[in-house]
């Protein structure tokens, strides 16, 4: 990252900066200046640019709003960087109140301070020239990934600020780890150790679950009652992960063999059991075969004794069936006559029924007679007159609509009449407004007539004053004129003056010259002079005194330029003296020039000093005056007619318009006569023709008539209904009559047959035997009875037959034993069912548990399998994991932090190749060994101090301020040196240090200096702050801060 | 002409934190006294006469009775002094106009507008010397005198300078200067006592095309006295050793005979010997604490070679030796803690370093079977970056 410009705005103590970077791409520059100019802030700026932070991470952006600029300035920072070539621009802006320049009422410029702070704000610019959109915190983001690193690892890095340099060699483990992890990608190495980490997590799992399986089995194992394993069956449920697979294979196989022996066993004696219960079975069969038999033969004897029993009953009831069947015969024909009987009386029943109903008739046919001639009469009587007036009333009909006809008429007229009245009321009302209007029209007019003026008089007097106003004016300016020219002459007059009095002094110093120059030629000449010999000047051969030389000599071309000196002058007075008297001669004409046009515009006396300029201004301006107000006037008048012209226009509209207006009306009225004249003939017609009608409306006359017609339909009706209903009756009567007859002759027939009915039955009953009826009654039985009594004896007759056979048939089998018992035979197999029932309980069970323990051993077996090989390459994982996580004893360093200290080496060595030069070869920095790193917290990247001549290693925090300087230095080299080697995303070719030169001693700063230079003779750039004097003179390139009470200014020193 | 040339003094300097007052005092005492016996015609001093840009009331006081011995000698030995890099020009032009009254002339300010380099004109048997004192200039000292785009660098600048001064060099000419000179390609020898004089791109050396002209130049600036690219061109060096790379200079007083023109120079040194040397002293630590004849006195700086761990050398040296100035190690030990292992530079991939990683940490290289674990979880892990 190389700056290219920066710019600053009410930042700091900057109110407007521009500081141009192109010129110092690589190489030392130095940044100087007095205390509190501004250096700092230089740094700040580009820290705050870049990362919204300051250098120090002690100000923040809002403090550095300047105090120096105009409030209405914003504070904002435009950084310009180069980085791979590209160029970036941000622009960035802290929060900040926001100001407008407002002027009060004074006329002072006061700062009003708005009531919404502007937020903080940053833009950046692409490469391509376009800005990043987004808001405030993904451009931040966007910079921070451009640049590679955040504002704590810059500060670090590539920016060590005033005091704070020495935050990387101080930093923790924790916080190297994380700018290394920044730096150089070992994200990977991060990865594997997590993957290492779960994967072990996972076969521990495995193992667990291998565990929980085997022990879940384990607990299914099962023993027979009374096995000699029932104690370590109790201890090997409680599975321990050591107990080894074949200890545990081999007892449950024990188990197993043992349950098989038992089983077999059992087997056996369940085989015997059977068959003893199969034999008691057949013994207990042929018991009760017998037994059966014996007590069958029992209850034949019991049998026999029954029947015997019987026999007299049944003697008895062949008797009496006997008689019923001739008591059947007699019934016969005593039914018949009962049937005779019976109809008979059904038919005289039936005569006395008709008679009745004969009889009611003929009531009801007395009752209808006279209503139905009654209805009769009334018919007749009312129709003829009902019949003429309804043809009376729908005569009329016509006459109602008519009227109706002329009722609306009128109503229709008198809508009319309304409408005209209104537009009459109208006409009425406008007219009155117009002629208003014309009033006030009118006297418009008049007025502007008054005041009318003539325009072309005012014109005419309107030139003459403008001549009058530039007359005035030239005079004016000729008097100025003559003004500036005396002054001129006077001016003039006094370089002659000085011309005069320069020659007059070049006259003098030249006399003075020739004196000497005589003097000296006397002196000369005096020297010369040998007593006895005459003196070439005065013939004197005595020559006391002598002319002795005082003073310097004095050559003839000194006089000579004395002279020149002099002629000269005089020349330069002559020229000046001619000037003035041309000025003054120039002058006078003026005046008079003037004087003589004054005269016109006052009076013959008229003379430049007697009448000032200022009057004649006055006077012109008087003019002026008048011509405006001529002027004034004039378009005045102008308006004036123009307004007349519309006045008189309007009034002759107006005038045509209420002509108009009052004919229209007329109209109106005329029309309105007409209509309501209509109206009242119409009203009379409508009142004739309602006198002559009855009813209100047509519609009550049909009413009436209807009602009328109904009337007389009902009289009808009514009439004929009674009428048929007479008829009907008398036709009912007639038909009963004739039913009447025959049956009568019906009776006679039936009571013939009756007799010989009853003749026949006491006839049969003398047949059959029986002496009276009531014997015959006694005798009866019904055919059901006799059915079953005859079937009674048959079957007892049956019985004592099949008795009889029985008995004989088992005589013989029963004779002399007695009854077997069955009991006993019952008890004995029921003891054996036990036994077998038991036996066979218990060979299930062993079955069971033989199926149980037989799965449990292939499963362990299976699961042991499983362990062996999950516990190999748990071993492996665990040790990895261990190796990786740093978790192995005594070496707590994990993989990407030995990756991490490789690189960290390498910086070291980096580092070490200019601290020893530095350090005078006294001491180097050295990574903390393996074995030293404590155990707690993060370590691997600690920083030791080596000392080369006492051997020892310290702590960095023992290095004095000097040292640490040289020490932070030199690693931020080797970091420098390492970012570059390593084609990593970061790319910082730039360093910055803020003071820190000042702890070193002069030799170690030389070195210091001198490392620096052969730095940045690549393609590094960097800036030094320092105050350091010496620094001043040996660094060229310097960038030169002032603080002035206008903010601070930031400029390069010129080579 | 007898000229004695001699130039950094550096009056005030420390050598590794010790005042050098009582050295300095002594040698410029030596210089008098050469100068008593040998009675040069002139003495110059070709810059850097103070250390620091605003010298200590000390090192004035040493200065100041250095120039006072001067004027008290018999013979008025005339001296011309010129401001070098290190000197406030300001400061060291303080009363030069007074001075000159007593024949000490000294020039620290580039010329400017109308003026031009101070001159002195000194007469011998053959007949007049120029010396021209040319002080340490910048090229914005001098950007001025001339239109734009003469004064690009130091080079220009100086070669533009001596220009504008119209040398007839048909007279014999010496220039008193104080740059960088450097002869083509072929730069002065140089030492840790010069501070390294970072100018734009580097490049503040002057060449002595522009100076040779000249009969002898006296230079000032290095501090190993040496010629540079002509015999008649030379750095006098300084008076003291003020490292210790300077161990082996051998420091004295240029002297230089201008005879006739067109004839050589003749030219020698005339050593000086410091109040305490510097040098350097090699061996274990007996060895030295046993050396006879050791130079206890002198300023040194010792290199111990022990193999075997030291208890508080410097302490036990400090017994014997007085002026230590620094106490260094070497021995193979250090040697390989700095040779430390670049082997660590070549990019490991991931599964080669957890290998020298697992080796390191166990003691022990990774079986088959761990080798294919790793192999199948670095696959793994890489897949998830």
């Amino acid at each position: 990252m190389k700056p290219v410009y920066l710019k600053m705005q009410a930042f700091g103590s900057y109110q407007q900066a521009y500081i141009d970077f192109t010129q110092v791409q690589n190489g030392l520059f130095l940044i100087t200046g007095d205390t509190g100019a501004g250096k700092t802030t230089i740094f700040d700026a580009i820290t705050f640019a870049l990362f919204d932070a300051t250098s120090g991470g002690k100000r923040s952006g809002e403090m550095m709003r300047s105090q120096y600029a105009r409030q209405d300035l914003i504070t904002e920072v435009e950084f310009q960087f180069l980085y791979f070539d590209k160029i970036y621009t941000v622009i960035r802006r802290p929060r900040q109140d926001k100001y407008k320049a407002k002027t009060d009422e004074a006329g002072r410029i006061v700062y009003e301070k708005n009531k919404t702070p502007l937020g903080p704000d940053v833009e950046l610019i692409l490469p391509d020239g376009t800005s990043y959109p987004g808001k405030k915190t993904e451009t931040d983001k966007k910079i921070r990934e451009i640049i590679g690193l955040d504002a704590a690892q810059f500060t670090q890095i590539a920016m060590l600020a005033q005091g704070d340099f020495m935050k990387l060699l101080q930093a923790s483990s924790k916080d190297r780890m994380e700018i290394f992890a920044k730096i150089f990608d070992t994200r990977i190495y991060q990865q594997i150790e997590h993957e290492l980490m779960e994967r072990a997590k996972a076969s521990n799992a495995g193992l667990k679950r291998n565990e929980e399986a085997i022990q879940m089995e384990l607990q299914r194992l099962q023993a027979m009652e009374g096995s000699g394993y029932e104690e370590l069956l109790e201890e090997n449920k409680n599975f321990h992960a050591s107990a080894r697979a074949e200890e545990v294979t081999q007892f449950i196989q024990q188990l197993i063999a043992e349950a098989e022996e038992t089983q077999n066993h059992l087997t056996e004696q369940i085989k015997n059991d059977e068959k003893r219960q199969l034999q008691l079975i057949d013994a207990k069969k042929t018991a009760e075969a017998f037994n059966a038999v014996w007590e069958k033969y029992q209850s034949f004897l019991k049998t026999k004794q029954q029947l015997d029993d019987q026999k007299k009953a049944m003697e008895e009831l062949q008797n009496r069936l006997q008689l019923a069947k001739k008591a059947e015969a007699v019934h016969q024909k005593e039914r018949v006559y009962q049937e005779r009987h019976e109809e008979t009386k059904q038919c005289r029943a039936e005569l006395e029924q008709m008679q009745t109903a004969i009889e009611t008739l003929e009531i009801s046919r007395k009752q209808q007679e006279p209503i139905a001639s009654e209805t009769k009469r009334m018919y007749e009587q009312q129709q003829p007159e009902l019949q003429s007036s309804i043809a009376r009333i729908e005569a009329t009909y016509l006459q109602y609509q008519e009227y109706e006809e002329a009722v609306r008429q009128q109503k229709e007229t008198q809508k009319q009449c309304s409408v005209l009245q209104k537009q009459w009321d109208d006409a009425e009302k406008t007219l009155a407004e117009k002629t208003a209007q014309k009033q006030t029209l009118t006297e418009q007019k008049t007025q502007l007539e008054q005041k009318q003026e003539h325009v072309e008089v005012l014109d005419a007097a309107i030139r003459e004053q403008k001549t009058l106003a530039d007359e005035l004016q030239a005079l004016l300016q000729a008097i100025e004129q003559l003004e500036l020219d005396r002054a001129e002459g006077q001016r003039l007059r006094k370089l002659a003056n000085d011309a005069a009095a320069e020659e007059r002094k070049q006259k003098e110093t030249y006399n003075q010259l020739y004196q000497q120059f005589l003097d000296s030629q006397a002196a000369i000449l005096a020297q010369s002079l040998e007593d006895g010999k005459p003196c070439p000047v005065c013939g004197s051969v005595h020559h006391e005194p002598v002319a002795h030389k005082t003073g310097s000599l004095v050559e003839s071309s000194t006089l000579k330029t004395a002279k020149e000196q002099m002629e000269d002058a005089a020349a330069k007075a002559q020229k000046a003296n001619e000037k003035v008297t041309e000025a003054v001669s120039t002058y006078l004409a003026k005046k008079a020039d003037v004087e003589k046009n004054g005269q016109k515009y006052y009076d013959a006396s008229y003379k430049l000093d007697t009448v000032s300029g200022m009057d004649v201004q006055r006077k012109k301006e008087n003019a002026e005056q008048n011509l405006k107000q001529l002027q004034k006037r004039r378009s005045e008048a102008l308006t004036n007619q123009k307004l007349l012209q519309e006045c008189e226009k309007q009034l002759q509209e107006l005038e045509q318009e209420l002509k108009q207006k009052t004919e229209a009306q007329q109209t109106i009225e005329k029309a309105l006569q007409e209509k309501n004249l209509e109206l009242a003939g119409l009203q009379t017609t409508a009142a004739t023709l309602k006198q002559q009608l009855q009813y209100a409306t047509e519609t009550e006359a049909r009413q009436e008539a209807g009602l009328q017609q109904r009337r007389l339909e009902q009289l009808k009706s009514s009439m004929e209904t009674e009428t048929a209903a007479l008829q009907n009756i008398v036709s009912q009567l007639q038909e009963k009559q004739g039913a009447l007859q025959t049956q009568q002759n019906t009776l006679i027939t039936l009571m013939e047959k009756q007799n010989t009915a009853w003749q026949l039955f006491v006839q049969t009953l003398q047949e059959q035997g029986f002496v009276t009826e009531n014997a015959y009654q006694d005798a009866q039985m019904p055919p059901a009875d006799i059915e079953q009594a005859e079937k009674m004896l048959q079957q007892y007759q049956q019985q004592v037959r099949d008795n009889k056979t029985q008995l004989e048939t088992l005589e013989d089998e029963v004779k002399g034993r007695e009854k077997e018992d069955i009991q006993q035979y019952q008890n004995q197999i029921a003891e054996v069912q036990q036994l077998l029932d038991d036996r066979r309980k218990l060979a299930t069970r062993l079955y069971s548990i033989i199926q149980t323990d037989q799965s449990v051993l292939d499963s362990v077996k299976k699961l042991y399998q499983n362990r062996e090989t999950m516990l190999k390459t748990n071993s492996i994982l665990q040790n990895l994991d261990a190796t990786a996580n740093g978790k192995l004893r005594g070496k707590h360093l994990k993989f990407q932090t030995y990756i991490q200290r490789r690189y960290f080496q390498q910086i070291v060595d980096n580092a070490n190749r200019r601290l020893y030069v530095m350090s005078g070869n006294q001491f180097i920095l050295q990574c903390r060994d393996t074995e030293e790193l404590s155990s707690q917290g993060f370590v691997g990247l600690d920083l030791d101090v080596y000392s080369i001549v006492n051997d020892q290693s310290r702590d960095v925090k023992t290095l004095s301020g000097g040292e640490s300087f040289m020490a932070a230095l030199s690693l931020a080299l080797g970091m420098a040196d390492m970012i570059q080697n390593t084609a990593s995303s970061v790319h910082i070719d730039t360093m910055f240090i803020d003071e820190g030169f000042g702890s070193l001693s002069e030799e170690t700063r030389n070195q210091a200096i001198a490392i620096l230079n052969e730095l940045s003779g690549g393609k590094h750039l960097v800036g030094i702050i320092s105050h350091v004097t010496e620094l001043k003179n040996q660094i060229d390139r310097k960038l030169v801060v002032t603080k002035t009470e206008k903010g601070s200014k930031a400029a390069w020193e010129v080579l | 002409m007898k000229i004695f040339h001699i130039s950094d003094l550096h009056i005030g300097k420390q050598l590794h934190y010790y005042n050098l007052k009582d050295e300095q005092e002594d040698i410029l005492e030596k210089i008098i006294e050469a100068a008593e016996q040998e009675q040069p015609d002139v003495l110059i001093i070709a810059g850097d006469i103070y250390d620091k840009s605003a010298p200590s009331a000390e090192a004035y006081e040493i200065f100041d009775h250095f120039l006072n011995r001067l004027t008290e000698l018999p013979k008025q030995i005339p001296v011309l002094l010129i401001a070098g890099n290190h000197d406030n020009a300001s400061r060291l032009s303080y009363a030069s106009e007074f001075l000159e009254k007593s024949s000490i002339y000294i020039s620290a300010k580039a010329p400017v507008q109308d003026e031009h380099l101070k001159k002195l004109t000194l007469t011998d048997e053959y007949g007049e010397v120029d010396f021209y004192l040319l002080p340490f200039i910048r090229p914005r000292d001098v950007r001025h005198l001339f239109d734009e785009g003469v004064v690009t660098s130091y080079d220009t600048a100086v070669a533009a300078v001596l220009e504008r001064e119209q040398i007839d060099f048909s007279r014999r000419n010496v220039l008193v200067a104080h740059q960088f000179f450097v002869a083509g390609a072929s730069a002065p020898e140089q030492c840790d006592s010069e501070q390294a004089y970072i100018a734009v791109g580097g490049i503040d050396s002057v060449d002595i095309r522009h100076v040779e002209r000249f009969d002898y130049v006296a230079l000032g600036h290095i501090h190993g006295a040496q010629k540079m690219g002509a015999e008649h061109i030379r750095y006098s060096g300084t008076p003291l050793k003020y490292s210790v790379s300077e161990a082996h200079h051998k420091k004295g007083i240029t002297v230089i005979n201008i005879q006739e023109k067109g004839t050589p120079l003749q030219i020698a040194q005339l050593p000086l010997e410091p109040l305490h040397d510097v040098c350097r002293l090699e061996g274990t630590l007996e060895e030295l604490l046993r050396l006879e004849d050791a130079p206890v006195q002198e300023f040194v700086s010792i290199t111990l070679n022990d193999e075997d761990g030291l208890y508080r050398p410097k302490d036990q040296l400090e017994e014997r030796y007085l002026r230590i100035l620094e106490v260094r190690l070497d021995n193979a030990r250090v040697r390989h803690k700095l040779e430390h292992t670049m082997s660590s530079e070549e990019q490991l991939t991931p599964f080669e370093a957890f290998q020298e990683f697992y080796q390191e940490m166990n003691g022990q290289p990774m079986s088959e079977e761990e080798l294919r674990v790793i192999a199948d979880v670095i696959e793994t892990a890489e897949e998830r970056v």
